[in-house]
């Protein structure tokens, strides 16, 4: 009767999920319908044999293994999801800092006319004096030491007192010396001292050291004579404390010597160099050695006479020849023993002159005449004797005498003087390409953070989109 | 716990107490698992499937509304995860047919020899399995969960969401398609059936 609905109906008659009306119409139907009959028995056999696909079931370390994944799920989530103020404070943090960003760029370019830019690079700049990569810090201080114009202003750093003082030390147990001008020492110290007192302990220090080294290089001084003012100890730290050069007036018979030791580049061109200035300043050679050792390097002894009113100058000029390892000078005030030939030679003249007046004017007689001649030679030569060391003396005053030794350094000193300057010079490099590119970034700042806020509004927008769509579908 | 409802299991394990995944994981692994393992015909995939379905119980706790049954909400994430699943990777074998020799298949699927009525049992398991993936995967889905895990139709048709006419359709065809591939290798087609 209605038997194509039926077919369609028995899946359902079988899982009893007909209504009860239905249900019974089925019913009805399969008690008048065989084909219908057979269709439900081939379907319920078809269910009984599925019926009989066992399946294993799970142990309890799949308990074990989901529980380890919701831990690991909540650690990597960081604790569920995000509070929903958290939500709306890191975005504003973000505009926030965006926008002070922003307002520093913007204050940033009109601080300057020159810009962002040209102040960092100035900046670079001076960071890259302050390493002065080709210069040599230890040598431009002791070249100034030398000169006896010590000056604080080349104190860039704290650190920089002590480091001079340990070189000083190290070096003054290989026996060098070194020439301070005591009184400008003093002056710069103090001056600084009073005009920085950023450096008022380090200005103090150096002052304590200076009088330090000054009485213990007085109580092992050799020298023994007050007249000379040059200073030197055998050992131990090691600053020759000279208390500036003495008067030069008329009147005062003083000899000056000096020594400066070089470490120079070039040898033969030092040679060259020192033997102009020598004629430059008036003075002449009075001894050169030059010599090259077993590496090839140059080394020499020059002596040179040069006039006492041009000493100063002429040291001056010499020690910038080369770096100074060692200056020293020496005054010898030799007033007396001048004085002391000058009253000889009268006392002597006067002998001699009456001498000669007696036998000239013929007063003595013939034995005493004969006397009187044998006696004249010896005071003759004797006067003459006293003429030559006063004539010397006079040279010798007149003319000083500065030797100037020289040395090519070694060639591992040189290598790694070359190293450090490479290694400073990549240093400020990077730290110059550094600053450049903050530079660059502060400038492209302003361009960048359009894209930027387009970007995070972008970003919002569609967030918001996202949620209400959600929203959505959950309603 | 054990004596609560699944609903009431899902609440409180909404408010924090950890033990309720416990007793969810007791009532429902196995079932879940039977399901997907069905549906897969992949043990290591069935079992990875469940435990993401725990997963996903766990991260949405928040969002469960005790409306309807606990066993249709979760049996509808195993649905859900199963779908993006066959889409990655197609759980597809070929129809077994006549020409097929059922020996062949039980010596491949069980060398040693067995007894006449297990040999005939597994002859025709392994041939159900074959069929039962190659049907469309909602068939595929509809039928076990009806067959095996005894849901109604309404039940099924809220976790396919599809209508509940729908649902009649996919279990009839699907036991059609079964029985027009099963029954050449059923001997006792005979007979009729008695009400």
């Amino acid at each position: 009767m209605f038997n194509s609905h039926v077919v369609n109906e028995l899946s359902s008659y079988l899982d009893n999920q007909l209504s009860e009306k239905r249900k019974l119409e089925v019913k009805k139907h399969l008690e008048q319908c065989k084909s219908c009959n057979e269709e439900l028995f081939k379907l319920m056999l078809v269910s009984n044999k599925m019926k009989a696909w066992s399946v294993d079931e799970l142990g309890p370390e799949f308990d074990n293994a989901v529980r380890n994944k919701i831990v690991l799920k909540e650690l990597e989530r960081g604790e569920v999801k995000m509070e929903k103020k958290f939500k709306i404070l890191v975005p504003s943090g973000i505009l926030a800092g965006i926008l002070v960003l922003v307002c520093f760029g913007v204050l940033m370019r009109a601080y300057t006319k020159m810009g962002v830019e040209g102040r960092l690079r100035d900046s670079a700049d001076s960071i890259g004096e302050q390493y002065d990569p080709y210069g040599d810090i230890s040598g431009s201080h002791y070249g100034q030491i030398s000169r006896g114009s010590f000056k604080f202003d080349s104190v860039k750093d704290k650190k920089d007192l002590p480091t001079i003082r340990n070189i000083e030390r190290k070096k003054g147990l290989d026996g060098w010396n070194y020439g301070l001008g005591t009184d400008d020492l003093s002056e710069g110290a103090k001056n600084q001292s009073e005009h920085e007192p950023y450096y008022d302990e380090y200005a103090e220090r150096a002052w304590t050291d200076v009088g330090r080294n000054l009485v213990a290089s007085s109580e092992s001084s050799n020298w023994g004579s007050p007249s000379e003012s040059s200073i030197s100890s055998g050992e131990g730290p090691v600053i020759v404390i000279q208390p500036g050069l003495p008067a030069t007036g008329e009147g005062e018979k003083i000899i000056r010597t000096a020594e400066v030791v070089l470490e120079v580049e070039d040898g033969n061109d030092t040679y060259q160099k020192a033997s102009t200035i020598c004629q430059e300043f008036g003075g002449y050679l009075a001894g050169s050695k030059l010599y090259k050792d077993n590496e090839g390097r140059v080394s020499g002894t020059i002596t040179m006479r040069i006039p006492k009113d041009k000493f100063i100058s002429a040291l001056d000029k010499l020690s910038t020849l080369g770096k100074v390892e060692n200056s020293s000078t020496n005054s010898q005030d030799v007033s007396q023993q001048y004085t002391n030939l000058k009253s000889r030679l009268d006392a002597a003249m006067v002998v001699y002159n009456k001498m000669v007046e007696a036998l000239q004017q013929r007063k003595v007689t013939i034995p005493e005449a004969i006397r009187l001649e044998s006696e004249l030679t010896p005071v003759l030569k004797r006067v003459e004797d006293l003429k030559n060391q006063i004539e010397q003396l006079n040279n010798s005053i007149s003319f000083t005498t500065i030797t100037v030794r020289f040395h090519e350094p070694q060639v591992s000193a040189k290598i790694l003087k070359e190293s450090k300057n490479i290694i400073k010079e990549s240093i400020l490099i990077t730290r110059i390409n550094a600053v450049k590119s903050f530079a660059n970034l502060i400038k492209s700042l302003p361009n960048l953070i359009v894209f930027v806020v387009v970007a995070i509004v972008i970003a919002i927008v569609a967030l918001f989109i996202k949620q209400s769509i959600k929203n959505l579908f959950k309603k | 716990m054990q004596n609560l409802k699944d609903e009431e299991v899902m609440e409180s394990y909404k408010k924090g107490e950890m033990l309720a995944m416990d007793e969810l994981l007791r009532r429902y692994k196995n079932p879940v698992y039977r399901f997907v393992l069905r549906i897969s015909q992949d043990k290591d995939e069935a079992q990875d499937i469940t435990s993401d379905v725990f997963l996903k119980v766990h991260e949405y706790r928040k969002d469960y509304q005790p409306l309807g049954k606990f066993s249709t909400w979760i049996f509808s994430i195993a649905h859900n995860i199963s779908i993006s699943r066959l889409r990655k990777k197609k759980w597809q074998i070929s129809w077994p047919t006549k020409k097929d020799d059922p020996e062949e298949l039980v010596e491949v699927q069980s060398p040693d020899p067995s007894p006449d009525k297990i040999s005939e049992k597994n002859e025709i398991e392994e041939i159900l399995r074959k069929c039962i993936k190659e049907l469309p995967f909602l068939q595929r889905e509809a039928l076990c969960l009806r067959e095996y895990e005894n849901l109604d139709y309404k039940d099924i048709a809220k976790i396919l969401k599809k209508s509940l006419g729908t649902v009649k359709m996919l279990i009839h065809r699907a036991r059609l398609n079964l029985k027009e591939r099963i029954l050449p290798f059923i001997e006792e087609v005979k007979g009729g059936y008695n009400v």
